[in-house]
């Protein structure tokens, strides 16, 4: 289909590009300052893609940068492949509508399952070491929400999908 | 295409059963080392960037004016000249020390090889209590060696790649370390909570010496940590007569969030031992 062709470069290539930009940024070092609002960038960017791409970006996907971020960060292997796959599952039940939600609407979703993954995480924690509920970054998730609608414009100029131009 | 084939709650169900297993096996077994030195091998471009980053920093530090810099240096000298003045007589006690346990026939640990890493990651992910510094096998790291910084013990290593390692922290919730109270030589072993620089002693009976304020070293038993590093200070003790044991919170004594690097030690003959561990296990391969 002619229709199908993205605008703006390979859609594969410029998914792992994100990916690798996203994960750059989630290694390096901030100020003691800001460091409890720093957004969890690569779930951000799992977020826009399963939204944005379901049909190219996939659950197993997402599951699968989880595990090259836990094989990088030398954490336990699965921890943030299952959270992943959790994130994308949820978004799989609201895509692709979501895209035609209010901007606002848009943020708040992405701050509750910002959330919603931070808590999974730490109930996987939990699970295997008896964490306690107590140290949320709850920062870090307003800032996801607060950045999300920049991430729509810049992430749309990479990569602009049929489905949707239209909203 | 896979989309259309089976449900998102199937695939979904199938990713989970092989996450827990991941997870399962990666936490009790060594399985996965393997993947591990390829992920400190995958990391090398990005910890590149990184780099340059922290050197950029740096040098926006050395654009401070002269005079800061002065000051600074200034310091450091006073600072060094007090240190070595406190090593000289920390030295005469190390000799009295050993004469006096020789006298009573106990081991004496050499003080061994020291190794300067710098943290890589300390990430403000307080879920994960760990910290990966540079320093791999390449340099004789091993799994289960003391880490330190100037002002104590800040855990042990668990995971060793190519110029990369794992060392948990004392407050991680899998780490145990017998420790000594300073003030009465009472014996114990402290237990990561999971709060960052929280510990706590839950095995001491409700009869126990213990106040706020006692400060806790390392006492060497078990023989994976060298005794004589300052571990914390007593910050809590609750006596409730309920319970079989006093409920005591320590205060580690160093800050992740503060130090920039760790010192690996190395007492002589553990690594020997692992040395000839190495090879033993090479040769069963």
């Amino acid at each position: 289909m002619a229709s199908d062709k993205p605008s703006g470069g390979n859609p594969e290539i410029v998914i792992m590009g994100t990916f690798f930009f996203a994960i750059l940024l989630s290694m390096l070092n901030y100020q003691e300052s800001i460091q409890s609002m720093i957004p969890n960038w690569v779930l951000l960017i799992v977020i826009y893609w399963c939204l944005v791409a379901p049909d190219r970006f996939s659950m197993f996907t997402a599951w699968c940068v989880g595990l090259l971020l836990d094989i990088l960060n030398l954490t336990i292997l699965g921890q943030h492949a299952l959270s992943f796959a959790v994130a994308a599952l949820i978004v799989s039940m609201v895509t692709p509508r979501a895209l035609n939600y209010p901007l606002w609407l848009q943020c708040f979703f992405v701050m509750a399952l910002c959330l919603f993954v931070m808590g999974f995480e730490f109930w996987l924690n939990h699970l295997a070491f008896g964490y306690e509920f107590s140290m949320l970054n709850w920062q870090s998730v307003i800032v996801a929400g607060l950045i999300w609608p920049f991430l729509r414009v810049i992430l749309g100029k990479a990569w602009i999908h049929p489905d949707s131009r239209n909203d | 295409m896979i989309r259309t084939l089976s449900s998102p709650f199937y695939q979904f169900s199938l990713l989970l059963i092989l996450s827990v297993g991941l997870l399962v096996l990666d936490s009790k077994t060594e399985l996965f080392h393997p993947v591990k030195i390829v992920g400190t091998i995958m990391r090398q471009p990005f910890d590149l960037v990184v780099n340059a980053q922290s050197r950029i920093s740096a040098m926006a530090e050395l654009l401070q004016d002269k005079a800061t810099l002065q000051e600074q240096n200034r310091k450091i000298e006073e600072e060094n000249m007090a240190l070595r003045v406190q090593i000289q007589q920390y030295e005469a006690i190390r000799q009295e020390n050993e004469r006096l346990s020789r006298l009573l026939s106990t081991s004496v640990k050499d003080r061994g090889e020291l190794l300067l890493a710098n943290i890589i990651i300390a990430d403000g992910n307080p879920v994960s209590q760990q910290i990966v510094i540079d320093q791999g096998f390449e340099s004789g790291v091993y799994v289960g060696q003391p880490a330190v910084s100037d002002n104590g013990v800040v855990g042990q290593i668990t995971e060793v790649g190519f110029q990369r390692s794992v060392v948990m922290l004392l407050s991680h919730v899998a780490q145990g370390l017998p420790v000594q109270v300073v003030r009465n030589g009472l014996l114990t072993i402290g237990v990561g909570t999971g709060i960052p620089g929280q510990i706590r002693l839950p095995y001491l009976e409700l009869e126990a010496d213990i106040r706020v304020g006692d400060k806790l070293v390392t006492s060497g038993m078990g023989d994976r940590f060298v005794a004589g590093y300052p571990v914390g200070t007593v910050t809590e003790v609750l006596k409730d007569t309920t319970r079989p044991f006093l409920q005591v919170s320590v205060e580690t004594a160093v800050s992740v969030k503060y130090i920039k690097n760790v010192l690996l030690l190395w007492t002589s003959e553990q690594h020997q031992d692992e040395v000839e561990g190495h090879k033993v296990a090479d040769d069963g391969e």
